[in-house]
């Protein structure tokens, strides 16, 4: 490095406060014209400064830590949750891990099975599940999928048992013992199967005219306003939960987690928004104003429309209305 | 004045080797407060690194006479530096006994609860944050306050006796660039 050149630290201290893209592109042209290399480290400093989110914004010791330790994910192919057999991992979110899964009773059929990650309060997801269980049985509709079931996974026993046979003071058995009441048995929904891609990436693969897209789109609204009669909000619509299986050879857009993001209350608080390494769980640009406010109590169906907008938006532009 | 309190002052006055004797103190200090916490703490209720860092700095230092000096920068950057240590330390152990040497007997008196990583996180934190602190000095330092003591950006600035404007600009350097190692 030339002592002309500027190091990429005060570069990213600039550039990191200049907010519009554009501005910044601008300055980055400017402050490395020539160094092709300290650009590419700033930018890449920039990229992980947006991708942080609340990393290390939790000192180490306390902050909302009620979840003693960071629970290894026990589910796997093979593991059986109640009339459950966990097949393969279809899917990861921020909010859980989706398996595909074998039903054995009271009917043999394969469904999908999210386990909610660790650090929501399991009986509380539960009891705003089963209060919203009968509302949810009586949606029937061709674009909905269905939320079939909800419970709890069990606690592994083997898992602490194993940790018995080291030598532990009684200190950390009683972190362990903590640690199973605070995040052993998670929250679990199980739906209809839907073996689909998520709207957006299905128009842009099929290279769908105007008029296709809009008739998809016509029918996720005809599903949302069906919901919306029956008393359910979705409060999540986005591309990732509007997925397209050809049925007979036709595109059929289906909705689900329908009760899920109540029940996850996901945008209840900014905690429950950020996992713990720092990775948003919501997704903003599909989010009306009052639901990025966080105040759970404002949202209505309205909320619905604005995230039906944006989809709508991004399915004829091309990107969303607000960037990313 | 108590032991603190005079080494405070020492190094106030320019003593350099005063700093080496306070972090010792700090560290014990530190450490009999977070078993103490933790054998009355209930389930649910957490260890604040914050209200531990403030709780040693009432009990260890006469305030009365430390107000007159810009003495709580110096206190909590040796609390800070404790708090990491005895987190690493924690962090390593339970590495030892995952790794079969817990045969024997490992006696575990503090047992701090950390929140956001695990310990092998922990570890790979702190090994980029020294990476860091050769290159960013200062940065790593904001790092250390802000994740190890639990202090807040303003509390931060006025420990490191520089502008908030001046932190939060190391801060946001520092977690893109730790972020970025670790990932």
């Amino acid at each position: 490095m030339t002592t002309e050149s500027p190091s990429a630290r005060s570069v990213f201290d600039h550039a990191v406060e200049l907010t519009s893209e554009a501005e910044r592109q601008a300055y980055l042209d400017d402050a490395c014209a020539g160094s092709l290399e300290i650009r590419q480290q700033v930018e890449a400093l920039l990229r992980a400064y947006t991708d942080a989110g609340s990393f290390l914004e939790q000192p180490a010791v306390g902050g909302d830590a009620t979840v003693h330790q960071e629970p290894a994910i026990l589910e796997g192919p093979g593991t059986v949750i109640g009339p459950y057999k966990l097949l393969q991992q279809i899917g990861e979110g921020g909010m859980g891990v989706v398996f595909m899964a074998e039903q054995t009773e009271p009917i043999q059929r394969t469904v999908a099975l999210k386990i909610i990650k660790p650090g929501m309060d399991t009986r509380q997801v539960i009891a705003r599940f089963e209060a919203e269980r009968q509302a949810l049985a009586v949606m029937d509709h061709p674009n909905i999928a269905r939320v079939l079931d909800a419970g709890t996974t069990n606690v592994d026993r083997s898992l602490l048992e194993r940790n018995e046979s080291v030598d532990l003071s009684l200190r950390e058995r009683e972190f362990i013992s903590r640690s199973e009441m605070a995040t052993l048995g998670r929250p679990y929904f199980v739906m209809d199967l839907v073996k689909g891609v998520p709207i957006t990436d299905y128009c842009d693969q099929q290279h769908l005219p105007v008029r296709a897209r809009l008739e998809l789109m016509a029918d996720v609204c005809q599903a949302v306003q069906h919901a919306h009669q029956k008393g359910i909000i979705h409060r999540d619509l986005k591309p990732s939960n509007v997925l397209v299986a050809e049925y007979d050879g036709k595109p059929v857009p289906k909705i689900i987690d329908f009760g899920v993001a109540k029940a996850t209350a996901q945008r209840l608080t900014e905690k429950t928004m950020f996992t713990e390494l720092g990775q948003l769980v919501g997704t903003v640009e599909y989010m009306s104003p009052e639901q990025a406010r966080f105040n759970q109590l404002d949202v209505d169906t309205r909320s619905d429309i604005y995230s039906l907008g944006v989809l709508l938006y991004e399915l004829l532009a091309g990107s969303t209305p607000i960037g990313r | 004045m108590n032991d603190v309190t005079l080494i405070l002052a020492a190094i106030e006055q320019g003593d350099s080797h005063a700093a080496e004797r306070l972090l010792p103190i700090v560290y014990e200090e530190l450490r009999k407060l977070a078993a103490h916490r933790l054998a009355d703490e209930r389930p649910g209720q957490t260890l604040q690194a914050t209200a531990l860092v403030h709780e040693a700095f009432l009990r260890l230092v006469n305030t009365d006479e430390a107000q007159r000096w810009n003495s709580r920068g110096h206190f909590f950057g040796a609390a800070a530096e404790a708090m990491r240590r005895i987190l690493v330390e924690q962090a390593r152990r339970k590495q030892r006994v995952r790794h079969g040497g817990g045969l024997q007997r490992v006696d575990l008196d503090v047992q701090l609860a950390v929140s956001s990583a695990a310990d092998d996180n922990l570890l790979a934190l702190d090994e980029a944050l020294e990476r860091l602190a050769a290159e960013q000095a200062e940065a790593a330092e904001v790092v250390k306050l802000r994740y190890f003591a639990g202090l807040t950006i303003e509390e931060t600035a006025a420990a490191l006796n520089v502008s908030v404007r001046t932190v939060n600009r190391h801060w946001a350097y520092a977690r893109a660039w730790l972020y970025q190692q670790l990932n």
